[in-house]
């Protein structure tokens, strides 16, 4: 828990640092009543303050004995299921410009609910499931978006 | 008023309208029935998509969602064992026993009604209570304003696990910093671009709510894929599902607190159904006769109390979005999102302005109730299937409506981009066991936020002190002051007993 913490701690700080430092461009017009800076500086500066006096506190703090390290917090994040929707779904994206929205779906959608199927369970009858549920989804889509609401897909 | 009243259901009681929230209802029965698929991320799929429709029809069916879904959650509970939303964990614990029992209709009965008597309570709370908080509002300036979002901050980080209050702030002021990328409109100076031109126009609301929801939970659902599920088989039964009523009225009392109780915690600004059910259910627990019972299946005010409360709750929550544009809860927060996706900011201004489109709001949330009620009582075994759909379909159907949503409010795939940019800093930040709802509170009071102090320090004559000497301002300075100092005495007093005790033991040991 505490390497967890401190983790996000330090990112956090970074993460405001990189915000501080975009902020430091910007400049006041001598009309301005109120300063540009003020609230950036108020939200970054005291966010920076609690970020600081958390890291302190964490590092100071007797370690919470969870029987989780830090490899242990991070793990499911990495579960292969999870990895397998998150890449399937950033290649479904990349694969919109180029092969278009409606394809791009139905390939997606297919590749997704057997992929994603346990093997063992991966009868004729998944295979058909997928295949009408991805259909039945792209044409409620298009009649709901480009029909109806006529709106215009990616 | 009345004809703002006529106005309100002429809109709603029409054939398209009444569709939509019947439709609605529908839909957020089924999303909030199933494990894990909350009433915000059905909002949330839906918002975009009511996009380009009028907010006369926009509304209800969000408002029909939003009924179905929080209401829905009980039957995962009851037949699974598992919540079907947060707003229903309380019911798990006499809920399921008592199906285990055999006894699944009567559980089933006393959720249903218990959440349909405090939905409507709250309901009505809400139409007496908003116009009057909305008249007192009309007299904030700009002081009360940022005094409110700091109020709502530290409302979140008040109910955030013991040791972890700071880093609720810290996901608050992540939430802030992202709302200042992208043009500042008092000066005409772009913020925290990098130099990338889409970011010129700051980040778009609805796809970074989307994301920061529903990609980490659709992420996690995966685990559950293949997992064996022991749904309890019912036998429905509309006359021994009707016959629960009379324990209802038999227990009253526990019904009206949990109700009370419901409406105030969904008042009190992010925090919303998702505690109300498990307060409610402890609070019945310590008052009832019977709580010995508790947690055998057999006390019917175990499921009454958590039900009526988690509905009662949405009712609440309403208020200070309507009121004063402020969150009461996840979901209300993206009706907050819908309704300025749709140009309209509420507030008091609403109530003056738009009167017409808040009773829009009050008569829909009244029809999607008896909506629900009917569902239940026909319906009830189509929900009950909704448990057992197989996550590997739901989740790729659901990433596709999120990805067509958030293109359809710009027609830009920098949207879209942003929503998976979005939804990886929600699953980094649910990994690290930081919430987040502030992030998301950030990004949506931050421009807010940034106004009101503009303003006030611009009619202050650049003095802090108004925040301080105006009455309205110091009450709401005061009671944020109160919700961070008041739980840090609780825990302290604890301790203290406890150092006292240890203190006692040592002398006495040692007069021995």
């Amino acid at each position: 828990m505490r390497a967890n913490d401190i983790f996000f701690c330090v990112l956090y700080l970074v993460v405001l640092g990189l915000a501080g430092e975009q902020i430091a461009d910007l400049v006041d017009a001598n009309s301005a009543v109120i300063s540009s800076e003020l609230y950036p500086t108020l939200i970054i500066g005291t966010g920076a303050a609690i970020g600081l006096f958390e890291l302190a506190r964490t590092i100071i703090a007797p370690p919470i004995k969870d029987g989780q390290g830090f490899f242990q917090y991070w793990a499911p994040a990495v579960a292969p299921g999870r990895l397998l929707l998150l890449f399937l779904f950033i290649a479904y994206l990349a694969l919109i410009q180029l092969i278009g929205f409606l394809v791009a779906t139905t390939v997606f959608c297919i590749g997704c609910m057997i992929l994603l199927t346990p093997r063992r369970n991966r009868s004729l009858m998944a295979y058909v499931t997928a295949l009408i549920v991805s259909a039945v989804l792209v044409g409620f889509i298009y009649l709901i978006l480009v029909v109806y609401l006529q709106a215009f897909l990616p | 008023m009345y004809d703002l009243i006529v106005a309100g259901a002429s809109g709603v009681f029409q054939p398209v309208t009444l569709l939509g929230i019947a439709l609605g209802v529908f839909g957020g029965l089924f999303i909030g029935a199933i494990p894990g698929l909350t009433s915000t991320l059905a909002i949330a799929l839906l918002v975009p998509i009511t996009y380009a429709m009028n907010i006369n029809l926009a509304i209800p069916i969000l408002m029909g969602v939003y009924c179905g879904a929080i209401s829905a959650g009980l039957v995962g509970a009851i037949l699974l064992n598992i919540p079907g939303t947060p707003a229903s964990a309380a019911t798990c614990l006499d809920g399921f026993p008592m199906a285990a029992k055999g006894q699944a209709i009567r559980a089933l009965g006393l959720g249903v009604y218990s959440s349909m008597v405090g939905g409507v309570l709250a309901g009505v709370t809400l139409v007496l209570v908003a116009p009057l908080l909305a008249k007192v509002a009309m007299s904030f300036g700009p002081w009360e304003y940022f005094a409110l979002v700091l109020f709502t901050f530290t409302c979140i980080s008040t109910m955030a696990p013991p040791g972890r209050g700071l880093k609720t702030f810290m996901a608050a002021f992540i939430g802030l910093t992202l709302a200042m990328v992208g043009l500042d409109e008092a000066s005409g100076q772009v913020r925290m671009t990098f130099g990338i031109t889409q970011l010129q126009s700051g980040f778009s609301v609805l796809p970074a709510l989307i994301g920061l929801y529903a990609i980490p939970q659709l992420l996690e659902d995966t685990d559950s894929i293949g997992r064996q599920t022991n749904v309890l088989s019912i036998t429905y039964n509309l006359r021994e599902f009707m016959g629960t009523f009379g324990e209802l009225v038999a227990n009253k009392w526990h019904l009206l607190r949990s109700t009370v109780i419901g409406i105030v915690i969904g008042i009190l600004p992010g925090v919303g159904p998702g505690l109300s059910n498990i307060v409610a259910y402890g609070s019945a627990k310590r008052t009832s006769k019977n709580s010995h019972r508790f947690g055998q299946g057999e006390a019917a005010e175990a499921v009454i109390s958590p039900e009526a409360a988690n509905n009662a709750s949405m009712g609440g929550a309403l208020i200070p979005m309507l009121t004063l544009g402020i969150p009461g809860d996840a979901s209300t927060l993206m009706m907050l999102g819908a309704f300025m996706l749709h140009g309209i900011d509420p507030g008091p201004l609403l109530f003056r302005d738009h009167g017409d489109l808040v009773w829009l709001v009050f008569i829909s949330y009244f029809v999607a109730f008896f909506f629900c009620a009917v569902a239940y009582h026909f319906f009830i075994p189509i929900v009950v299937k909704a448990i057992s759909v197989p996550r590997q379909y739901v989740i790729p159907v659901l990433l596709v409506l999120c990805t067509v949503g958030c293109y359809a409010l710009n027609n830009r795939m920098f949207d879209v981009y942003c929503f998976l940019g979005f939804g990886l800093l929600g699953y980094f930040l649910q990994t690290a066991r930081i919430p987040v709802l502030p992030v998301i509170l950030g990004i949506i009071l931050g421009p807010m936020a940034e106004t009101q102090l503009r303003l006030a320090l611009a009619f202050g004559h650049n003095s802090i002190v108004p925040f301080f000497t105006r009455p309205g301002s110091a009450v709401i300075l005061i009671a944020a002051i109160a919700t961070v100092l008041i739980p840090l005495l609780r825990r302290k007093k604890p301790l203290e007993s406890a150092q006292e005790t240890m203190q006692s033991e040592a002398s006495a040991s040692i007069d021995r």
